[in-house]
């Protein structure tokens, strides 16, 4: 009981990281620093298959579509 | 085999998913599939119409029966609508088969044939997160689409579509995760049966929810900053699919829930307000345009707010107008679009200044565009005329006078801005040079076509009136849409 | 002054949101659909994951649609990607560490992939986490080397004929059954590898089709980056 209570804290912490960072690579990692810890939520909460799904596609594909992004457009929010 | 609705989903995925294998093997071919897939559905529309109007044909999908499963249902409404999309879509392919010369060929016919199919399974599934499941197959082959042209402007207004248009299927999806939390089904007919048992404050918020997610869709004030740019930037066959088919079938999902979900008095007085500020806003926006698809842009958001007004006022005699106009608009707005394409093409820039004096050089296509602009103004004997007149009559009847007072108002604003382009085109010098292209055959057959049609229910409306009467009658009558839609 | 008021703003609207979610009790059991999917699900479809029988079975049709919106973005970004593209993908070569690591456990996510998908019956995952992992893999070798191609031929094909594979396996229930994607093969015994009829087969159609999309959008990506 008391990991969840952690788990959504530390999300939460990272939401906030992402919004007020400048550099755009660290607002990418806590993105998937939230699907990581998404994805254990839903495991906790029985859902296997959302948790797969999660970690395959928003741990991964996700992070290296916005890196792709960030590399052909600006790095430093202004 | 035969017809059922499911062909109107089945072929066209079938199709696209075939023409990246045609293609490799030969262009024309490629070119010549989504005509031959949209003469085919016609058809399938057309034989099942006479079926359609007796009794509604409901059909199950993967063979559970409703709400286990999903169902379509495919009534007068959903046939009359469907036609109108598929013989428009037939159009705009024949346009489009000289019109678009900008590789990737291939790709721009497989997003066409998806934007149609999406549309078309708004209009006929009876399931609401299947409408979900359209609602994002129409959203992101329209996002691709408007960006199909690759210059910067068209970057930017796909973004701009794009980025509003993901608020329209969160909305949309968090209104449908409240509805299964409350009613536990999520089948439409047994969802509206439920919808007694929901309490007053979820109602509420689900309500606005699904006001917002499909407003965005049908460009209802203020959710429609992403328009003027989207169907100025995309290619011009693909601004008369969006006007004709993408808001037609977002607006018929609105109202659908809106009859058959909610009936709250203060929900329709909602949309005729909003109706009422769209139109005035983008009639008198439009007013001030200098590039000629931005002007059609504002002008169809307009119409879509008059339509709306028709809608809001819920009787049924407005409801008939509301579905005449949604046919006139669909149909007059995309000869303009399609005459607009090629009257830019020819005069080789985007600005009305420069159609000065086309209609000497360019007879046949001016003429389209000022039969349009003088069909949608609403002068006789074209249909803009009837379907007006009727929604002025209903609208009086309901009593929102002065409803008819701002669109009168706004009827001689658009007649201003409209009559200003044709009389350049014909009374003014001409300043392009291009005495050598001309227009091609099947670009003037796609325009002729939709002409005739114009003229034909224009002189003889009652045959549309008599196909629109049971359709009227299907979006207000929920009992009935109850009863066949959970196979009683 | 104009981020006080935005944030002022959607504290409201947050509020407003909250409160009517948390009118939906969270976690109880209720008179919903879902109670007739779980308690149904093995002797109508033979599959013992009711995820998977409610995705392919139940609501498959769903299931074809989201299928094409995958289609819809791979095919959009070909589109506007169009003339963008190098031959060749101009990043660094990754260091001796990852190259090794990569070559070692490319062909074990593959693998682990196609169990994903092939087993969707039984075991939690299905068509599109497979397909997913199958593509971190080719992403991982992707980035690792840079002489590692994948055939955009190739790939077209997959995809095309794993789509066509759907749609006629839904049409074949319209042809020998009573409705679209309807269950003609038989049912056979819950747990072995080979039953639940058309599941297995839809998935496994899934699970091809995803790979070759997330791979070819992938590849699509890289090589339009320009190395400096």
């Amino acid at each position: 009981m008391i990991m969840i209570y952690v788990l959504a804290a530390i999300i939460i912490i990272a939401a906030i990281f992402s919004i007020t960072q400048k550099d755009l690579i660290l607002a990418v990692v806590g993105t998937s620093a939230i699907s990581v810890i998404l994805s254990i939520f839903y495991y906790l909460l029985q859902a296997p298959d959302v948790a797969l799904t999660e970690a395959a596609i928003g741990i991964a594909l996700s992070t290296i579509i916005f890196v792709i992004a960030i590399k052909k457009t600006e790095r430093y929010e202004e | 085999m035969n017809f059922s609705p499911v062909h109107f989903i089945a072929v066209p995925l079938f199709a696209a998913f075939l023409i990246p294998i045609v293609g490799r093997f030969s262009k024309e071919a490629v070119k010549l599939i989504p005509g031959l897939v949209l003469l085919y559905l016609s058809y399938v529309a057309i034989s099942l119409y006479p079926i359609a109007l007796q009794k509604p044909i409901v059909e199950i999908i993967a063979g559970f029966k409703p709400p286990f499963g999903i169902s379509l249902y495919f009534g007068p409404l959903a046939a009359f609508l469907v036609t109108m999309v598929m013989l428009i879509g037939l159009v705009i392919w024949l346009y489009s088969y000289k019109f678009i010369i900008r590789e990737p060929l291939e790709k721009y016919y497989m997003l066409f044939m998806l934007v149609i199919a999406g549309a078309t399974g708004i209009m006929i599934t009876g399931d609401i997160f299947n409408m979900f499941v359209f609602l994002e197959i129409t959203s992101i082959a329209a996002y691709s689409l408007t960006a199909f042209l690759r210059d910067k402007d068209g970057a930017e207004a796909a973004f701009k579509y794009l980025l509003i248009g993901s608020f329209s299927s969160t909305f949309y999806l968090l209104a449908v995760m409240l509805i299964y939390a409350n009613t536990g089904t999520l089948n439409i007919a047994d969802i509206a049966a439920k919808m007694q048992t929901v309490p007053n404050q979820p109602k509420i918020f689900i309500m606005i929810l699904f006001l917002v997610g499909f407003g965005i869709e049908s460009e209802l004030f203020p959710l429609n900053g992403w328009a003027p740019d989207a169907y100025s930037q995309a290619p011009s066959p693909i601004g008369g699919v969006f006007g004709g088919i993408v808001v037609k079938a977002s607006t018929y999902a609105m109202m659908r829930f809106a009859f058959v979900l909610f009936n709250f008095h203060s929900m329709f007085e909602l949309i005729l307000v909003l109706g009422v500020i769209t139109m005035l806003i983008a009639e008198m926006s439009a007013m001030r345009q200098q590039q000629i698809k931005r002007m059609l842009a504002f002008s169809s958001i307009g119409q879509m707010g008059l339509i709306m007004i028709a809608f809001g006022v819920g009787t049924d005699a407005s409801v008939r107008a509301a579905l005449f106009q949604v046919f006139n608009h669909a149909v007059i707005k995309t000869l303009l679009f399609l005459a607009a394409g090629y009257l830019v093409f020819h005069s080789g820039s985007k600005k009305i200044s420069a159609l000065d004096g086309l209609g000497h050089n360019k007879p046949i296509t001016s003429f389209f565009f000022a039969l349009g602009a003088l069909a949608i103004i609403g002068l006789p004997p074209f249909s803009g005329f009837w379907s007006k007149l009727y929604i002025l009559t209903s609208v009086a009847k309901g009593g929102f006078l002065a409803s008819v007072v701002l669109i009168l108002f706004s009827g001689i604003i658009e007649a201003i801005y409209y009559l200003r382009v044709v009389g350049r085109l014909y009374f003014k010098k001409d300043v392009s040079q291009d005495n050598v292209r001309r227009t091609p055959i099947s670009g003037l057959v796609a325009m002729g076509i939709l002409a005739v049609v114009i003229l034909y229910v224009g002189l003889y409306p009652h045959q549309i009136i008599d196909l629109i009467k049971p359709a009227a009658h299907d979006l207000v009558d929920k009992a009935a849409y109850i009863k066949y839609g959970l196979l009683h | 002054m104009r981020k006080a008021t935005a944030i002022i703003i959607l504290a409201l609207v947050g509020y407003y949101f909250l409160s009517v979610f948390l009118t939906v009790p969270f976690g109880e059991k209720r008179n919903n659909v879902g109670q007739y999917y779980l308690h149904n699900t093995v002797r109508e479809t033979g599959a013992v994951n009711s995820v998977t029988a409610i995705v392919v079975s139940y609501r498959g049709f769903d299931t074809l649609g989201e299928v094409t919106v995958l289609f819809i973005a791979s095919l959009g970004l070909g589109a506007i990607l169009f003339d963008k593209k190098g031959k060749k993908r101009r990043l660094q070569h990754a260091s001796l560490i990852v190259r090794v690591g990569a070559h070692m456990l490319y062909p074990l996510i593959v693998l682990l992939g196609a169990y994903v998908f092939v087993h969707g019956h039984l075991t939690p995952g299905g068509g599109f986490q497979g397909g997913a992992i199958i593509a971190t893999g080719v992403l991982l070798m992707f980035i690792s080397y840079r002489s590692f191609e994948t055939s955009h031929k190739a790939l077209t094909y997959i995809e095309s004929i794993a789509g066509m594979t759907f749609v006629l396996t839904g049409l074949s229930g319209l042809i020998w059954g009573n409705s679209f994607l309807q269950n003609v093969l038989p049912l056979g015994e819950p747990g072995r590898l080979i039953s639940a009829g058309i599941i297995p087969i839809i998935y496994i159609a899934i699970g091809f089709k995803v790979g070759a999309e997330l791979t070819g959008l992938l590849d699509n990506m890289l090589k339009t980056i320009k190395s400096d």
